[in-house]
């Protein structure tokens, strides 16, 4: 706006974390909220952006996959292909880079961001902005209640990437976005991604986002998202790669009569770590939420599971419910479930649960007198195990966490 | 002929306790034997052995398939060469439809690339039609949340599209109501001939009405006590089995006897 270059607003966004980033540490074991992600020796400078630019390319229409409202690719950090079908465009629809948000959502835009900039506390948070060229946005107008799905693909390069998604949705507005993050093979990066949802009064998203980098590679990936009031936000959230894997979903049910579901789905492979967090934070009366995550490790994987259900002093009615179960592969696998309630009023209705264990011998033992092999009746319980989750997902997307499940089972053995 | 099982002098335990004492037993292809005795006999330690439970510890003897040594078989092989064991108690699979279970079972049966998925489907419908089962069980987790009669009718609707030419019925019968048993024995009588045996152990003899048996053998302390034709059947219901009881532990107090004198 005002004459400003449709980028300025991003390469102040930039600056800023700039300084906030040159002012402060590399996260350590000593810094709570980095206690369990196994960081050991590695050296987090080592991974040194090189800087996308931000030529992006520009919505054509008709692009998209048939059955999908809109679709985007980044590649390398590059935004390369955007897509929305026409009828959803014309209603005022805006899905695009970063770079190329149109004058008047880029305030709403700004603002999301700049708040999810100034929550991030620790320097791999921060370094994300610092970082940030291109992303993927999406605008769904009050009122529009679009089935199809949007797509988001972001194809990893480079050493490091900060890859960024950031919705929002209008009052009353309905959508749905599949992601998939991914990374090249044999080679290590870095990618330290951001997800930002605001979903106005009445809105609903939802949403399915899967992380299958490489084993050799670092994944972060923060999820912040903000509801209105009656607003239902419902996330299924699959990691299932990276050497050192970490995810922290923020959610804020701000709103009154809000709802969250979030389901999640991570797989630890031999000397992977996984560390999976999940907030769910009501700061309203009369929210309810629903977690349930599923993870499994291979043996010599390490997991850990920190959930979180804080109500605020004013969030009389609330309804919350965490679960978390998980399955060790084999010798020395390990799943740390740390599950937490912090509750600031009486009345609420809040439970947690949770229970690690291993595949049943009999259970086994029953697929392999029916025909399966050792290893398949393996893989049959374990994709079994997340299929209550996974069942709920469009098919694509379920199939392409099943096979990348099925993928490194197959390692493993 | 396909089915053929031998079994010589197997000896069987679990954690360290010896159950199976030395079990002689000849199926041949076809035939239909009942296995009858006391709780804890081993009936079920004996059909879990032969399909491989790796619970179990074999500890002597040999089972041999067609002539093939069955114990050096992984279970999933034993499977797929024809052995199909009715669980007792089957166990809950979650997260994995009857259908999608079946279908594989069945591919790992067929050639490579030669199963017809129509022919599957339509096969799986009859079958549950035969079995008086509801479509709705397709889509419905493997034996999750079954009543124990519904498990029962699964095992034999498993039975029925495997096609084995051996099967081993574990108490199948138990905990069944009426209709139910008349259904697992038309189960079994359907697929009676010349390419299918069968191993039912049971309890009562209300099932062997339906499915008469060529041969009956009673198991105690993990041997073949007795064996016989049908009439024992009859023989054990109306005196129980103190009568073997008191037959064989005449035995057992002798040879007590003599291990004491060496
Ligand atoms: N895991 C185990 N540990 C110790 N003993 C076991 C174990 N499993 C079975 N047994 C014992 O082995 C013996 C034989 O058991 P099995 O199940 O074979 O008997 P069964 O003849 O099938 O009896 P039923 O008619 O009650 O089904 C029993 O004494 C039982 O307690
Ligand atoms: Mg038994």
């Amino acid at each position: 706006m005002m004459g400003a270059s449709p980028g300025a607003w991003l390469r102040d966004l930039r600056s800023e974390a700039r300084s906030r980033f040159d002012a402060m540490e590399w996260p350590t074991a000593e810094l709570e909220d980095w206690r369990r992600t196994r960081l050991g020796g590695i050296d987090l400078s080592s991974f040194v952006p090189e800087a996308p630019g931000d030529e992006e390319a520009r919505c054509a229409g008709g692009g998209e996959p048939a059955a999908s409202a809109g679709f985007i690719r980044f590649s390398e950090g590059r935004c390369a292909e955007v897509s929305i079908a026409a009828r959803w465009a014309e209603l005022g629809v805006c899905l695009s880079g970063l770079a190329s948000v149109p004058a008047e959502r880029r305030g709403a835009v700004e603002s999301l961001l700049r708040a999810a900039l100034a929550g991030s506390g620790d320097r791999v948070a921060v370094w994300h902005f610092a970082e940030l060229f291109q992303g993927a946005f999406l605008f769904v107008p009050p009122g529009l209640r679009i089935e199809e799905p949007f797509y988001a693909d972001f194809e990893e390069g480079g050493r490091f990437a900060a890859s960024q998604v950031a919705v929002i949705l209008g009052e009353g507005a309905r959508a749905t976005l599949i992601s998939h993050r991914s990374g090249p093979g044999g080679k290590a990066i870095l990618s330290d991604a951001r997800s930002d949802f605001l979903l106005e009064a009445g809105s609903s998203l939802r949403l399915f986002e899967l992380q299958s980098l490489e084993a050799d590679s670092l994944g972060f990936h923060s999820v912040g998202a903000r509801l209105g009031e009656g607003s239902s936000f419902d996330r299924l959230g699959v990691d299932l790669g990276g050497g050192v894997s970490r995810t922290r979903v923020e959610c804020a049910l701000a709103g009154r009569g809000s709802d969250a579901r979030l389901d999640g789905v991570y797989y630890c492979g031999s000397g992977q770590s996984v560390d999976a967090g999940a907030a769910l934070r009501h700061l309203a009366p009369g929210a309810t939420s629903r977690a349930t995550y599923k993870g499994a490790a291979a043996g010599g994987g390490n997991a850990v599971f920190q959930g979180l259900i804080e109500v605020a002093e004013g969030a009389s009615g609330t309804d919350a419910f965490l679960s978390n179960r998980n399955l060790l592969l084999g010798p020395g696998a390990r799943i740390d479930s740390l599950p937490t309630l912090k509750i600031g009023n009486d009345d609420v209705r809040c439970s947690h649960g949770s229970a690690t264990g291993r595949l049943g011998e009999e259970e086994l033992f029953y697929l392999r007198s029916r025909g399966f092999s050792a290893a398949e009746a393996k893989e049959t319980l374990v994709l079994g195990f997340f299929e209550d989750i996974l069942g709920r997902a469009p098919d694509a997307f379920r199939e392409a966490a099943l096979e990348g499940i099925r993928r490194r089972l197959a390692e493993a053995a | 002929m396909a089915g053929h099982l031998i079994i010589k002098g197997l000896e069987a335990g679990i954690a360290g306790k010896d159950i199976l004492a030395g079990v002689d037993l000849e199926v041949r292809a076809g035939e239909i034997h009942a296995l009858m005795g006391p709780n804890g006999s081993g009936k079920s330690t004996l059909a879990n052995v032969l399909m491989g439970n790796p619970a179990y510890e074999v500890r002597g003897g040999e089972v041999l398939l067609e002539g093939e040594d069955f114990l050096a078989l992984d279970p999933s092989e034993r499977a797929l060469r024809g052995l199909f064991l009715a669980f007792q108690y089957p166990v809950e699979i979650p997260g994995v439809t009857v259908g999608k279970f079946l279908k594989r079972a069945i591919e790992l049966r067929s050639p490579p690339g030669g199963m017809s998925v129509s022919a599957y489907i339509k096969d799986l419908r009859a079958a549950m039609d035969f079995m008086e089962m509801d479509q709705a069980f397709i889509n419905r987790y493997l034996n999750q949340g079954f009543s124990g009669g519904e498990k029962k009718r699964m095992e034999v609707l498993q039975m029925i599209m495997l096609k084995p030419s051996l099967a081993i019925l574990d108490e199948t019968d138990s905990g069944l109501d009426i209709d139910a048993l008349r259904l697992v024995a038309d189960g079994v009588n359907r697929l009676r001939g010349p390419g299918f045996g069968a191993l039912v152990i049971t309890h009562y003899r209300r099932i062997l009405e339906r499915i008469v048996p060529d041969f009956v053998h009673v198991m105690y302390k993990g041997r073949i006590a007795v064996s016989g034709g049908k009439e024992l059947v009859e023989t054990l219901e109306a005196k129980g089995y103190d009568w073997i009881r008191e037959r064989y532990g005449i035995e057992e107090e002798a040879n007590e006897g003599s291990l004491v004198s060496t």
